[in-house]
């Protein structure tokens, strides 16, 4: 059995009308995007999953999220089979995904609705946690009214309440501003300590990856493969200084150096 | 101090201005103007009645206008309701099966391309003199335009946000709930606005051709005896009754889609 999550041999190749890639016999165009990749994951590890643009990052999250079932290969959670399967871990996609119809405190509330939970108490059980978000007293804003940071860790916020033992986050602090991206991390990473929730990232920001995870593992550009896997070394809880700590910078400046040499 | 004057009429620009005002002057100034000629080229009232003699048949003849108001209304609620009724299914389950859309479609749309007049006079000799033609009538009416704006809000939804309630395990139920159904309010709206305007228009069609009461049926009385008086004033009923539906479906629109309007 082994690894909490593990993900053995997944496959994928997409179907394209149009576009590039290998034209078999005049037909559409198969793009291979994921070459057998296997990856496992302990439990209670945040891992970051780091790789060129394009790679296929997002398509191996949802294959793991049960959204897109895998060419070959299998996901297992916990020993379970999950490809296939949506419903069985949080997953943060890209973006955001905020609802403007909705208000913070529902859509905190939402995975929790879903599982049918009654409206009054999933409402009171969303603003509970609405404190260790940072959203305090902005349950009842929508989503236009809200800054890019909030909006991330409204976000953040509704995936978390949903419970799963597995949170899937993709690029989850990618559209922000540098400021708002660090401070945002220290954040996750004392959420992360406390919680100790099983995390993997897909982010295409190595020091993103080293400031916040246990292991990276590098992924080759399309069709990806594991590149590399990484274990990082320093302890926790992270301070703000050790980006520049120099064992830091040379593990940032190892892990480019792979990514680069991996395209 | 030009400057500060300047910085206060863009301040004024911005600012949202009392709904309808400008035209409220405008149909004020528009009427002031139409009275003044009438009375300046003593037009003889059975060719063009001027606003004040309008409004002083409208008081003679209240009762009678109330009566048959009160059809035509009635038509033109249930006629809308009925469409909204099937609309709502329909394009819900022509979301949920691009087959059944693809037969449809073009079905709505030859509907459409048939001209209600020609078709207003067979339902009558179908369904006879009562109630229920004049319903069918709005109802031919009101269907496609929220049909098909129902269907172009399904059309326009975010797949991502559906993927993201699968993986919270939630049911097709769960997502028209909270991502489909909140999703295609904006574009329901906006069909039901004009589907609200063009039900009064074809209650009256529906009586013009015949009915025993409404306000088609005054129209008509009024125009053959040359009371063109009650012609104008059956006319300003039709559009205020038009004005109050329209006002209604604003006010519902803007309390459904109240988070439309949010940048605190």
């Amino acid at each position: 059995m082994g690894a909490f999550l593990d993900v053995r041999a997944v496959a994928k190749t997409f179907v394209e009308h149009g576009g590039r890639g290998r034209r078999i016999a005049g037909g559409p165009e198969a793009v291979p995007v994921l070459r057998r990749i296997s990856l496992s994951v302990q439990e209670g590890q945040f891992v970051a999953l780091v790789g060129p643009s394009g790679a296929g990052k997002s398509t191996l999250l949802n294959i793991i999220a049960g959204l897109l079932p895998p060419d070959d290969g299998e996901v297992r959670l916990q020993g379970e089979r999950i490809d296939g399967r949506p419903g069985r871990v949080a997953y943060m996609m890209q973006d955001d995904l905020l609802f403007p119809w909705q208000a913070v405190r529902e859509h905190v509330a939402l995975p929790l609705l879903v599982r049918g939970v009654p409206r009054g108490e999933a409402l009171r059980r969303a603003e509970a946690i609405l404190h260790d978000f940072g959203l305090l007293g902005f349950a009842d804003r929508y989503p236009a009214a809200l800054s890019g940071g909030m909006r991330q860790r409204a976000a953040l916020a509704r995936a978390y309440l949903q419970g799963s033992p597995l949170l899937l986050l993709d690029e989850p602090f990618g559209r922000l501003d540098a400021i708002t991206r660090s401070a945002l991390q220290e954040w996750l990473e004392g959420v992360w300590s406390r919680e100790r929730r099983t995390i993997l990232m897909v982010t295409h920001d190595v020091e993103e990856a080293l400031y916040l995870a246990d292991r990276v593992v590098v992924l080759s550009p399309r069709p990806a493969e594991v590149a590399g896997v990484v274990d990082v070394p320093f302890a926790r809880p992270r301070r703000r200084g050790l980006r520049a700590d120099p064992a830091f910078v040379q593990l940032r400046a190892k892990l480019t150096e792979q990514l680069v040499g991996a395209v | 101090m030009k400057t500060g004057r300047f910085d206060r009429r863009i301040d004024r620009l911005r600012r949202p201005r009392l709904p309808g005002g400008p035209s409220i002057a405008a149909v004020l100034a528009a009427v002031s103007v139409w009275e003044a000629l009438v009375r300046a080229c003593r037009v003889p009232e059975w060719l063009l009645p001027a606003p004040s003699a309008i409004v002083r048949e409208m008081w003679g003849e209240r009762a009678v206008i109330a009566d048959h108001a009160q059809a035509t209304i009635t038509e033109a609620v249930i006629g809308i309701l009925t469409a909204v009724g099937l609309a709502v299914p329909i394009a819900t389950s022509m979301a949920l099966f691009p087959l059944l859309r693809q037969a449809l479609y073009p079905l709505f749309v030859i509907s459409q391309t048939v001209p209600i007049i020609a078709l207003a006079p067979l339902i009558m000799v179908w369904f006879g003199y009562g109630m229920l033609p004049k319903v069918l009538v709005v109802l031919l009416v009101t269907f496609f335009p929220l049909s098909v704006s129902l269907a172009e809000g399904y059309r326009q939804a975010d797949p991502r946000m559906v993927q993201l309630l699968w993986t919270m395990g939630a049911r097709t139920g769960h997502v028209f709930r909270y991502v489909l159904w909140p999703q295609t309010l904006p574009s329901f709206f906006a069909g039901l606005r004009i589907a609200t305007t063009y039900s009064v228009t074809g209650a009256v069609i529906g009586e013009w051709l015949g009915a025993t009461k409404g306000l088609g049926v005054y129209l008509v009385r009024a125009s053959k005896s040359f009371q063109t008086g009650r012609l104008f004033a059956a006319i300003a009923v039709i559009v205020i009754v038009s004005l109050v539906f329209f006002a209604v479906v604003e006010l519902l629109s803007r309390w459904f889609l109240r988070w439309k309007s949010v940048d605190d």
